[in-house]
């Protein structure tokens, strides 16, 4: 799986990522965290083309300034998604937060 | 540097229900048989079902393949030794003698009928020992069969492929009998070969007949395998796929699904064994819609809430007395496969009409109604900007709100992109799986179902194999 420290668009996906399980599942531990983002990650990068073209061009426009955000600049940024009217980006935020959610509920994490 | 070159009497591409019952039988007639799997060889038991790492592991594009469309369709298949076989949820059914009898009519299938198939559906339920619970279904099961039972509807208990021990009665107890339990042990016996992690890329062709199937493995080595016959059952998706990159015209259209919305339940009470495989299905409205309780391990409620988390999210702290149930139609609109050059993944669209959306609502609806006949307290469905749902009058919304930009669909069935039968021009094959054009290249998978089931398809797709199998070697 490429870094996303040298991939902007993977930084990307990481940075909604963090910020949707600070928000989703406040009360995670570090490694539930870690274990989510990184099967995000994992998931995107095994993405068929079709849908990788998708992801990649709604995250092109919902990428500019995010990262230089501060956590509730995010969330705000997360929650204007939420009502977007641009099919593309709710599609976007549900596949991530669909992603982080079955990951971080995880019977890892809930049935053990 | 050469490629690698082996041969055999007949190639298998894919080891799922086609593919290894077709190993199988094939190979114990006396066939040299080799068996191209593109995933990984991994024990049943290698991940635990359902789970994260069962998606990574098992799962095509890890578990998320998407069909375009509006709306799109999620769907998954199993990308392993077995295929989906080892990651479903092993309910059986045999096809609904109905459409057996429409898809003879519409597609001029020769010698199917429900007669014709009993027998192959009798061979398919001794090996895969079909049975019903040993004992009490689970509760989240149960919720059906309650609401279905106060509403005056059929519910059914729906048999599985399990191995129950002597004397055990609880529905943890079984042993799914995945086709790397049975069908691939079998082949292997018989001497057939089983080559994992190794994608198909063309059947090799000499004017109308196969030659081969040329396949790169994980490693970037290329394998020919030269064979007499070439039988393609690597699913609805990638068996037309891979013949149109062989130059096989007229195949991958009318794709069709089971296309599915998902409701949340919550209960007044804990529902206990809610991460088992649920059995029961409502039948009141069947074959053209299906009511079902899903697999409700926390994972896949918190997924299914996730259309609206923000004001679902806070309840998901009571998902022990959450379930997952859903609402399944055989579709009016359909599908395509189209294989790309250079890209290795093909392009599936799937057109979901009007009448389904309405279908769907329908569906939505009746599941609603009979889960609050159950007793349940709060519903959630799978539908963008749609609140929980706490009183049976206020179902009604569900009209409204089943939309192509609101409604997350899904499925976990899929056929008919390479339908059978002597009609060529809504046929890629004879009634028996013989390409048109070809004299030794033959489809043996869900592809050749004419029509949705209404049911769980893998019975159907087995029992359509094994009825090929045996008209080939009569036919050598």
């Amino acid at each position: 799986m490429p870094s996303p420290a040298r991939n902007p668009l993977l930084r990307f996906h990481q940075a909604v990522a963090e910020t949707l399980i600070a928000l989703d599942v406040p009360d995670a531990s570090e490694a539930r965290r870690a274990d989510a983002i990184e099967f995000v990650l994992g998931q995107i990068a095994a993405l068929p083309l079709h849908t990788a073209t998708g992801v990649r061009a709604a995250a092109l426009t919902l990428m500019p300034g995010f990262e230089r955000r501060d956590a509730a600049g995010r969330i705000a940024a997360i929650h204007k998604w939420e009502r977007s009217k641009l099919p593309s980006t709710r599609l976007y935020l549900r596949l991530l937060r669909s992603l982080v959610l079955f990951a971080a509920y995880d019977t890892t994490w809930t049935l053990r | 540097m050469s490629d690698e070159r082996i041969t055999a009497d007949v190639v298998v591409v894919g080891s799922g229900a086609g593919g290894a019952l077709t190993a199988a039988t094939l190979a114990e007639a006396g066939l040299d048989v080799v068996v191209l799997e593109e995933g990984p060889w991994l024990e049943a038991d290698a991940t635990e079902p359902f789970s994260k790492a069962e998606m990574t592991a098992k799962y095509r594009d890890r578990g998320i393949s998407v069909s375009l469309g509006q709306p799109p369709v999620a769907y998954v298949e199993g990308r392993c030794v077995g295929g989906s076989t080892e990651i479903n949820s092993g309910l059986y059914h045999r096809t609904p003698p109905e459409l057996v009898s429409e898809w003879r009519r519409d597609y001029d299938i020769d010698d199917f009928d429900v007669d014709d198939l009993a027998v192959h559906y009798e061979g398919v339920e001794k090996a895969l020992t079909v049975s019903q619970l040993p004992g009490p279904a689970p509760a989240h099961s149960s919720m059906l069969d309650t609401g279905g039972g106060r509403l005056g509807w059929d519910v059914v208990q729906v048999p599985r492929w399990m191995a129950y021990p002597e004397g055990e009665t609880s529905f943890r107890s079984g042993v799914k009998q995945t086709m790397t339990r049975t069908f691939i042990p079998r082949s292997t016996a018989a001497g057939a070969r089983i080559i994992a992690g190794c994608r198909a890329t063309k059947v090799l062709r000499r004017g109308s007949r196969a030659i081969g199937v040329a396949c790169v493995r994980d490693d970037g080595r290329r394998l020919v395998v030269d064979a007499d016959h070439v039988f393609v059952c690597a699913g609805p998706i990638h068996t037309p796929a891979l013949l149109q990159r062989s130059g096989v015209r007229g195949v991958g259209r009318g794709l069709k699904m089971h296309v599915t919305i998902k409701v949340v339940a919550r209960f007044a009470d804990e529902v206990p064994g809610s991460d088992a495989v649920p059995v029961h299905q409502v039948k009141e409205f069947a074959p053209d819609l299906t009511l079902g309780t899903a697999i409700s391990l926390p994972g896949h409620i918190a997924m299914t809430l996730a259309d609206d988390w923000a004001t679902n999210g806070a309840d998901m702290d009571d998902w022990r007395r959450m379930a997952v149930y859903y609402a399944a139609i055989r579709t009016q609109g359909a599908g395509r496969v189209i294989a790309v050059p250079g890209i290795k993944s093909p392009f599936v669209t799937y057109q979901v009409t009007d009448r389904d959306l309405s279908h769907l609502a329908r569906g939505a609806l009746a599941l609603g109604e009979l889960l609050f006949a159950a007793g349940a307290q709060r519903l959630y469905p799978s539908i963008a900007d749609t609140p929980p749902i706490d009183r049976p009058d206020d179902l009604v919304r569900l009209w409204g709100a089943t939309t192509r930009g609101r409604a997350s669909l899904m499925t976990i069935h899929l056929f008919s992109s390479v339908r059978m039968g002597e009609r060529r021009d809504r046929t890629g094959t004879n009634s028996f799986g013989q390409v048109w054009g070809f004299d030794n290249l033959y489809v043996n998978d869900a592809s050749l179902i004419p029509d949705a089931p209404g049911v769980n398809p893998q019975g159907t797709v087995m029992a359509i194999a094994a009825r090929n199998c045996q008209r080939f070697l009569a036919d050598r």
